[in-house]
């Protein structure tokens, strides 16, 4: 290229960049037969990837656009949709829209249906608020589009369109949720990014990753899941993001009342009211969810409170702060954990009469988001957490005896303060005639918790206060400080390469700072229980490191309703409390101990076949390196100074896994592919959601784990499901399916004569869950459902320590009816 | 590479112009897909030893045969019991404080098989508690309770109880108990109540080796942390660790506190067997560790024999010579250094404890090629430690 064309080259760049001019695009919407305006119509500039509503007058605006081709679509209850398009050449235009009213009254769920498939709101979008998801395996969960049993959070039911996960079931109404896939410990959540409306809801994000906290079907909106080579945005956890989206304020009324109530088996009774509405520049959601139940099992009652509350105000169009306040409180007993042989005796006993678990939970945070211009916006995050998490009860490992009434308890408690806050903007920028776009953000975290363990009192009621009057020689006594500072930088750029393709890298540096502060007692008895020694040993670690992670992602999309996306990021799991604390003295930990780290890669196809069928299938591999554990070394191996030869498990990185696999989805609608016709009555869907993984041990200092493959991954993870509806009737026949799965790196198979349960795979189940729901008017709704229609006995956990130990038995068929009134 | 021609083919079918076929075809070529790529699994990576038969070594010629003659020396005891019982003379008290000396000496072979029902029963804690609590035996003497049921009446019988019923009750008449004394019945009621227990508790966990047991052990011949050759590891490397090195010489030897308790050997009140007891126990685990039979000189395949076809070498300096010599000499000189010893352990402690202490470390080394080098060489986990708690 010869210097002159270059120079003209440039010229010209220039000269296009500044002729853009910005120009309006208003209009007026209006009833076809009536010439009545229609307010509160959605008008979605497909172009631009905007949603606007029209006002009272039934009047809208887009403002600052180039000149160009527009496509808008017109959505409004009980109308037929309208798509016009506009083209905008060198001035503001001005348009009125005619919508056609519908000849037949669409029932709630199709209008909600329709709107979803216009918005396509099933796959996050490039970009969102100031997220980037470009090129990124996201899934999004629609609540008011999923049926079961909301008021039980029963996560098959609530995730079942999300592909590869494994869930443990628990006894309690869904007080907590335990997610894992691609091989990752479901327990409690820990290996994903949990949050809610975009800030962290789980005790220490580094240290204490578990959520003891989610929030309740009810009263949310969509659920977004964004998979392993996730989002550097969000802090890189093997498992990725899933973020529980709150219900927005209800933009058209001062205060819209919604109530529901319901009744399940075993006594499951809970309630769920919330309030919402706009009035002026402020607008609020809050609601109050009351749970309690008996529990399938004796000895399993819970009883829990949770109050929400968000509320906004808009300064102006551009600026607005939020506060969102939680508060989570509940009280569970806990059957205990079963032997095998016990399990297949009865897997509805239990020998656990004095066990309880309790959370306290108190989340704030203060948003505040401006945008500057079309191109930019920024938010600002500020958030705290203050809470507790207590534990009492008799936990051996010899699941199969029953525990002493009178004799003395374990007791840990926990509490988690802390504060940080997140920053991120967001700037549109050209680009060679392309529009990109980069997210720079950072990130505070300062994070002061505790962790005690003593004897508890030798009662059998829910008491968590230290006993150590009574018991003053119990074994298991330590205290724990740990102080952790967290700081991350990030940043994500979406390159458009083409109008097709897109390059988004990413990259973070995180700084962290773990501490562990604090002390345990060696406390030695003889045969006879007779105490020969109780000393006190201080410890103080302190862990500091800093790092940086890549990460990219690339989609390629052909044609409209297609597109090929691969992505890379790395990923780490940092050391976490557990991992620091010592409580006795055969424990060394590795001063070199480091974080777990890897990678994940996901390359799939997803798209929409006409309307009809909407499908996401992908491979994936993740890489999990370093992971922590225990081995046992010779003392002196660890210092080579000392001559000191005994056993002391040394805690160290011990090997790697690699986890691969394909992830499959599809989700069909039958009554337009088979009938092919407009008929809005009908409403026929078929989904299957299916992932195939592998995995393998490559790499480990302990000996004969290198080739068995990693724990919680079954081979097939099925869920598929059929849903037909009638005008105002709803229904939904879903089926789980997962194959055997180890719980150990020795690849333990199942023993049904083992005593005590802890170990051994966990053998493959299938569940049928039915639901129903009917609008009565739009203010009345009915929903009801059987789980476990086929009343099968199985198991989803074995867990090694609380709320076992044990296997964890699932539920029995069981019922629920749920109300909602709305007015 | 097949991924990317199986995207590709997918690209090709999304541009077909059929609907519902193309699901089912994008499906079912995906299920291909999986099947032609799935490998072998690979369940518990495992070496070619033939664990079926060192486990019927075990059975056959180490386990049974030891719980057997312990059953048998248990029939004697009672025989003594009853005999003293009925007409308490001295010298049926010192029948029966043989019989009592044969039946400790034979339990300490059987107490390494802490598994199947002997686990179940927690069949050496309520075997062989010690030290046994002396003011709980005498109130539950005086008020005639013989209930010996529940984790807190693990320190008022077995072989401590009877130590103290036959040994400790005076220094000078031990007789006067059973004969004079205002509770003398109380006295022979328990103590024929604690032999009943010793009896009963073996029993069971005879028959069920006789039962099923044996063969479900023997059956068990994969590497899983549920598997025989696994338990049984486990248990022996617990009971030379606990049993024997930490219980009959590291608590009094005052390893696990900040001064010596002589108090707490084993034997406490007849003094003089300790050192035999002790001895006893070692010779156990060191039979167990090289497969001779109980009672006999044959050998047959056992962790000697694993770690040699395994080819482990000893640690550090002794990595010339293979691990199974390594610690059978390292058994031997802890055999020396207990022969070195008194026969009366809480003398040796309270004249010379520095033979306790030399005796402890002799043990303590084994314990550790047992854990770290025996245990991973055979690619076996220690499973007997407590989870704790969240």
């Amino acid at each position: 290229m010869k210097l002159k064309d270059f120079c003209l080259y440039f010229i010209f760049l220039f000269s296009t960049t500044a002729c853009i001019a910005q120009y309006n695009l208003s209009g007026k919407v209006i009833n076809q037969n009536t010439n009545h305006p229609i307010p509160q119509a959605e008008v979605y500039n497909r172009t631009t990837d905007k949603l606007i509503k029209t006002d009272d007058k039934g009047e809208f605006v887009f403002t600052n656009l180039k000149p160009g081709k527009y496509t808008l679509e017109f959505l409004s209850d009980q109308f037929d949709i309208a798509t016009i398009e506009v083209a905008i050449a060198s001035s503001s235009q001005q348009i009125t829209v005619q919508m056609k009213p519908l000849l037949i009254q669409l029932s709630e769920v199709i209008i909600e249906d329709r709107r979803n498939e216009v918005l396509g709101l099933t796959r996050l979008k490039d970009i969102e608020g100031t997220s980037i998801y470009a090129g990124k395996k996201t899934e999004v969960v629609v609540l008011n589009k999923q049926m079961g049993n909301m008021a039980a959070n029963n996560a098959r039911q609530v995730f079942s369109q999300v592909v590869g996960l494994n869930i443990y079931e628990s006894n309690d109404g869904g007080l907590q949720l335990n997610i894992g896939g691609r091989g990752l410990d479901p327990n409690r959540s820990a290996y994903f990014n949990v949050r809610q409306n975009n800030y962290d809801i789980s005790a220490d994000i580094l240290g204490y990753p578990e959520s003891y906290y989610t929030p309740p079907a009810e009263g949310l909106d969509r659920i977004e899941v964004v998979r392993g080579a996730a989002s550097l945005q969000y802090g890189p956890q093997f498992g990725g993001l899933v973020n529980f989206k709150m219900k927005t304020p209800v933009s058209n009324k001062k205060m819209e009342v919604t109530t529901r109530q319901t009744f399940g088996s075993y006594n499951f009774i809970t309630n769920f009211t919330s309030l919402s509405g706009t009035v002026g520049k402020f607008s609020y959601y809050t609601y109050y969810n009351y749970k309690q139940g008996d529990g399938f099992q004796p000895n399993s009652e819970f009883k829990s409170h949770n109050y929400f509350g968000n509320f906004n105000y808009q300064f102006t169009e551009r600026t607005s702060l939020s506060l969102d306040y939680t508060y989570f409180t509940y009280l569970a007993k806990q059957p205990g954990g079963l032997s095998d042989t016990m399990f297949e005796e009865n897997p509805m006993q239990s020998n656990r009469k004095r066990n309880w678990f309790e959370v306290n939970w108190n989340l704030m945070t203060l948003k505040f988001k401006h945008k500057f211009n079309s191109s930019t916006d920024l938010s600002f995050n500020l958030f705290g957490l203050y809470a507790q998490r207590n534990t009492v009860g008799y936990r051996s490992n010899r699941v199969s005896d029953a525990d002493t009434p009178g004799t003395v308890r374990d007791l840990i408690t926990g509490k988690f303060s802390n504060w940080g806050f997140e920053t991120k903007l967001l700037h549109r920028y050209n680009f060679f005639g392309n529009k990109n776009a980069f997210v720079l953000g950072a990130k505070y975290y300062d994070a002061h918790n505790t962790a005690k363990q003593g004897p508890g009192s030798s009662g059998s009621d829910a008491n968590f206060n230290y006993a150590t009057d009574e018991f003053p020689y119990y074994k298991n006594q330590s205290d724990y400080t740990y102080p952790n500072k967290n700081i991350a930088l990030f940043g994500e750029n979406i390159f458009k390469i083409t109008s097709k393709f897109t390059i988004t890298p990413g990259i973070r540096f995180e700084y962290i700072d773990t501490k562990a502060i604090g002390s345990y007692r060696t406390i030695n008895l003889d045969f006879a229980g007779n105490v020969i020694l109780d000393e006190t040993t201080n410890e103080n670690k302190n862990l500091s490191r800093s790092f940086v992670l890549l990460g990219t992602g690339l989609s390629y999309k052909p044609v409209d309703g297609l597109e090929f996306y691969t992505n890379f990021s790395q990923n780490y799991r940092s050391i976490t409390f557990n991992d620091l604390r010592i409580i006795e003295p055969s424990y060394v930990i590795d001063k070199n101990l480091s974080d777990e780290k890897g990678y994940t890669f996901d390359g799939g196809i997803r798209g929409k076949i006409s309307n009809k069928i909407n499908y996401d299938i992908s491979a994936f591999g993740l890489a999990y390196n370093d992971r922590i554990g225990q081995i046992i070394t010779r003392y002196n191996e660890i210092f080579p100074e000392s001559e000191d030869e005994r056993p002391v498990k040394y805690r160290t990185n011990v090997g790697d896994a690699f986890m691969y696999g394909l992830e499959f989805f599809t989700n069909v609608s039958l009554q337009k592919t088979f009938f092919n016709e407009q008929n809005e009555n009908y409403n026929w869907n078929i989904f299957v959601n299916a992932a195939f993984t592998k995995s393998k041990y490559t790499k480990s200092r302990l000996s004969g784990i290198v080739g068995n493959e990693v724990e919680f991954i079954p081979l097939v993870n099925l869920k598929t499901g059929m849903s037909f509806g009638y005008k105002k009737f709803m229904s939904n026949l879903q089926l789980t399916y997962l194959s055997d799965q180890y719980t150990d790196a020795t690849n333990a198979p199942l023993d049904v004569k083992n005593q005590n349960g802890i170990i051994g795979q966990i053998p493959s189940y299938h569940i049928m869950d039915l639901s129903f729901s009917y609008i009565f008017t739009k203010s009345i709704k009915l929903e009801t459902g059987i789980n476990n229609l086929t009343d099968n006995k199985y198991f989803t956990r074995r867990a090694t320590g609380y709320p076992g130990p044990g296997i964890i038995p699932s539920a029995p068929r069981t019922y629920y009816a749920t109300l909602q009134l709305q007015f | 590479m097949r991924a990317a021609n199986a995207l590709f083919f997918l690209f090709k079918i999304s541009t077909l112009n059929t609907t519902f076929m193309k699901k089912l075809i994008l499906f079912f070529s995906f299920t291909i897909l999986l099947t032609s790529c799935s490998s072998d699994s690979s369940q518990g990576q495992s070496d070619q030893y033939d664990r079926g038969t060192m486990l019927q070594n075990w059975a056959n010629n180490l386990i049974v045969p030891a719980i057997q003659n312990y059953d048998q020396k248990l029939a004697a005891l009672k025989t003594a019991t009853v005999n003293f019982t009925s007409e308490p003379t001295t010298s049926g008290l010192e029948d029966l404080r043989s019989a009592w000396f044969e039946a400790y000496k034979a339990y300490q072979y059987s107490a390494m098989y802490n598994i199947g029902k002997a686990e179940e029963l927690q069949f050496t804690k309520f075997c062989n508690t010690y030290p046994t609590n002396t003011t709980l035996i005498t109130t539950k003497i005086g008020n005639g309770d013989v209930t010996l049921e529940g984790p807190g009446n693990d320190v008022a019988q077995g072989f401590p109880a009877l130590d103290y019923l036959l040994f400790g009750l005076s220094d000078t008449d031990v007789l006067s108990f059973y004969t004079e004394n205002a509770l003398a019945n109380n006295y022979k009621s328990y103590l024929t109540a604690v032999v009943d227990k010793l009896v009963n508790l073996n029993s069971a966990v005879l028959n069920d080796w006789n039962g099923s047991f044996k063969n479900t052990f023997i059956s068990k011949t994969d590497n899983s942390a549920t598997g025989s050759v696994n338990k049984m590891v486990n248990a022996y490397v617990q009971y030379f660790e606990r049993d024997v090195r930490t219980g009959k010489v590291g608590i009094p030897a005052g390893r696990f506190s900040t001064a010596p308790l002589p108090e707490k050997v084993e034997g406490f009140y007849s003094k003089v067997y300790s050192r035999e007891l002790l001895l006893n126990g070692l010779q156990a685990s060191w039979d167990f560790f090289n497969g001779k039979h109980f009672n006999a000189t044959t050998k047959g395949p056992s962790l000697a024999s694993y770690l040699d076809f395994l080819k482990t070498q000893g640690y550090g300096s002794d990595s010339e010579t293979p691990l199974s010599e390594v610690m059978d000499n390292q058994y031997s000189q802890a055999y020396t250094a207990i022969m070195d010893m008194q026969e009366n352990l809480y003398q040796q402690v309270l004249t010379d404890n520095n033979k306790m202490l030399t005796a402890y470390d002799k043990m303590q080394r084994n314990v550790t090629y047992m854990k770290t080098d025996m245990m991973s060489a055979m690619s076996i986990s220690v499973d007997y430690v407590d989870t704790d708690g969240d």
